[in-house]
């Protein structure tokens, strides 16, 4: 009897399932079939409008043409298909969510230990590879393979023609979070007043308008801009959760050195990853000012999304500015917040359509405005070279996406041209551009250029004047992961393994390493 | 033909309640199973589920095999166990297993929802630092623990109902 039973109720569960699975299918096929009439009865009237018309297959109908309306749509219909097809995997939404949770967990607590257990040496091919790109390893030390003489692969390459900073000068950085070029590109989106200021300031400094951000997310992208340096265990297989092991060469160990005063001002949280500890224990920083400091002004600035808000960030920044005694030169470090997902919105802008990632660059925008109108009047305009960048590119998150759909060429999340101006005392080299291929690691050698400060180092990245003409820029990733096979995969994994073992190790850096500048 | 027709209905009208909640069981595990991926299609991504519909019908088959076998398992170990205390041992580790999926479903749906990627390595870099929290109580999060709650509690009725059913032989 019980038999019979589970029998019974096993054939009903398995009907009922059929039933569920009957229903979508011919839910899914209705859908399909009135989806295809749509369109059948779009390409019938197409047709019956070009009939006669023998322009090799280009259906132009000059009825849609003049009506402007139909144009737009028919040409914005076309334009997110495409983007559907060609930039992303919808597939990724149909994948079972239990198996990738366990994936990543394995991944990202066991893998990178395996990964990482032992040194790997380079052979000579991939070094000659690295060359090639403008990377020298082992010129000076097998243990700290990216240690060399000079920031100059070459010094007879050293550029005369490039705006001069006088070691002395106070360095202002600020690094704005996710911004992707696009964003000032207001003729091409059509958001007019989107970033004003941060636009007018961009029009009044020597812009490089090719940049592109070698790392993300912020860490990484932070460590690339500062520390020259390709920074990557949390690249799949591992995490930023890991306090950073390893200590690289920033500019701030470079300026201390020179007797500058070294700041950093963050909206985020100043425990995140241990940053704090990272900058002011490793990296030559006096001071970190996160935003458990800057909430103490405003508590209600950390509403929404992570840390406090810019407008508090630029507040506490012109503060700080103006109570600074200026007995040593300055380097200050600045980094917003709000473009951060789940967005910060302090103010919307009008033509933003409740889009909270625009909203936020127009808050972050507005809050910059303020620093900006400050430092224009200020003490500092004249002895103060202020560089704006971002930390990388947009996200893939839904806001961006819902933006940049209709823009398809100007898709590239997470790693895209990024904006970086350089405002120089008295604004000379106002709206001078160089249009040179370079990435974000780039920035260190290239202000160290502008400084005529030279020394040891372990740097990626290359002067934009004097040297990145000379090597083409790589792609971001230092391993191509796209259509491996098995001798690439083993390739792809011993160079992972390379990159890791440093890090963990603290092989960047020899650990005795002082700044001797020449 | 007809003895065994006869017998089949006299099974099924005598034990009507275990085999509707059975059928019920699976209905509910397969909603919520297929609903995850149509509900993060239809307001996580900007693609409708016809974009993905092979993609899509092989994962709803896929998990209404799952949801047939596994409705067909716990009734066949309620049927077949007869101390209490076994039987409360089933309904703990389906509810546990369902919890646990609930969970991964939860932060996973988020995930997709707010960043556009699995739960993945960038998630754990984050998922231990306070500042993530803010994701926790935005109006979307919210929408989700009350389905998961919706959704576990109707299962602890139908296991509930299936455990009197079958203790109490009515």
């Amino acid at each position: 009897m019980k038999t019979k039973l589970t029998i019974i109720v096993t054939i009903i569960n398995c009907t009922v399932a059929l039933a569920i699975g009957v229903s979508i299918y011919s839910m899914m096929s209705r859908g399909g079939f009135a989806r295809q009439g749509h369109a059948g009865q779009q390409t019938a009237g197409s047709d019956a409008r070009t009939s006669g018309n023998d322009s090799i297959g280009v259906n132009f109908d000059k009825k849609i043409l003049m009506d402007r309306d139909k144009t737009m749509k028919s040409i914005k219909s076309m334009n997110e298909n495409f983007f559907k097809m060609k930039n992303d995997d919808p597939l990724i939404y149909t994948r079972l969510p239990e198996r990738e949770f366990f994936n990543s967990l394995f991944s990202y607590f066991f893998l990178t230990h395996i990964l990482s257990a032992k040194a790997v040496t380079l052979d000579k091919k991939t070094v000659q590879g690295f060359k090639k790109d403008g990377m020298l390893l082992y010129s000076i030390d097998q243990k700290y393979p990216f240690m060399k003489k000079s920031i100059y692969l070459d010094r007879s390459r050293k550029s005369a023609n490039k705006p001069v900073v006088r070691v002395g000068t106070n360095v202002i950085i600020v690094f704005i979070e996710s911004l992707s070029a696009f964003f000032l590109k207001e003729e091409i989106h059509g958001v007019k007043g989107l970033m004003p200021n941060i636009r007018s300031m961009g029009r009044d400094s020597y812009s490089f308008d090719n940049m592109y951000n070698t790392s993300f997310p912020t860490i990484k992208g932070l460590i690339a801009a500062l520390g020259s340096a390709i920074y990557l265990l949390d690249e799949n297989i591992g995490g930023t959760r890991i306090p950073i092991p390893c200590r690289f060469l920033f500019l701030s160990n470079i300026l201390k050195a020179r007797n500058y005063a070294t700041v950093h001002i963050q909206a985020g949280s100043e425990r995140f990853i241990g940053m704090s500890d990272f900058f002011t224990k490793r990296e030559g920083y006096d001071s970190f000012y996160g935003s458990e400091s800057l909430a103490l002004d405003n508590i209600s600035s950390l509403r929404r999304g992570f840390g406090v808000d810019d407008d508090t960030l630029f507040d506490f920044v012109v503060g700080w500015l103006d109570k600074y005694s200026g007995e040593k030169p300055l380097l200050l470090t600045i980094h917003t917040i709000n473009s951060h997902p789940p967005f910060k919105v302090k103010y919307k802008h009008p033509d933003a359509r409740e889009n909270d990632m625009l909203n936020a660059l127009y808050s972050t925008d507005r809050a910059f405005g303020k620093f900006w109108d400050y430092f224009k009047k200020s003490k500092y305009r004249n002895n103060t070279v202020v560089i704006l960048t971002a930390d990388h590119a947009m996200g893939n998150n839904k806001e961006y996406i819902e933006f940049v759909k209709n823009f398809e060429d100007y898709y590239h999340p997470y790693f895209d041209v990024i904006p970086c101006f350089m405002h120089f005392p008295g604004g000379a080299w106002n709206g001078a551009t160089n249009k040179t291929p370079c990435v974000s690691l780039d920035l260190l050698p290239t202000i160290l250029d502008m400084m005529n400060l030279d020394m040891a180092n372990p740097f990626m990245g290359l002067s934009i004047f004097s040297e990145r003409p000379y090597y083409k820029r790589k792609n971001n990733s230092v391993a191509d992961f796209k259509n491996l096979d098995a001798k690439k995969i083993a390739e792809a994994k011993k160079l992972i393994s390379f990159f890791l073992n440093l890090y963990r190790e603290d092989r960047i850096l020899p650990k005795d390493y002082t700044v001797k500048t020449f | 033909m007809n003895s065994i027709l006869s017998e089949i209905k006299l099974i099924v009208v005598e034990n009507r309640n275990i085999t509707v909640l059975g059928a019920a069981l699976t209905l509910l595990l397969a909603v919520y199973l297929i609903g995850w991926h149509y509900t993060i299609i239809t307001f996580g991504s900007f693609y409708a589920v016809l974009d993905v519909a092979d993609s899509f019908i092989r994962r709803a088959i896929y998990y209404l095999l799952e949801s047939a076998i596994i409705a067909s398992i716990v009734c066949a170990a309620m049927i077949a166990i007869k101390k209490a205390i076994f039987k409360k041992i089933v309904i703990g580790i389906v509810l546990f297993l369902f919890a646990g999926s609930e969970i991964i479903r939860m932060f996973d749906w988020g995930a997709l929802y707010f960043n556009g990627n699995h739960i993945d390595s960038n998630f754990w870099a984050h998922a231990f630092y306070t500042d993530g929290l803010v994701f926790l109580y935005t109006k979307e999060s919210i929408m989700i623990y009350a389905t998961a709650i919706i959704f576990f509690v109707l299962i602890l009725y139908i296991l509930k109902k299936m455990y009197l059913y079958t203790s109490q032989g009515r």
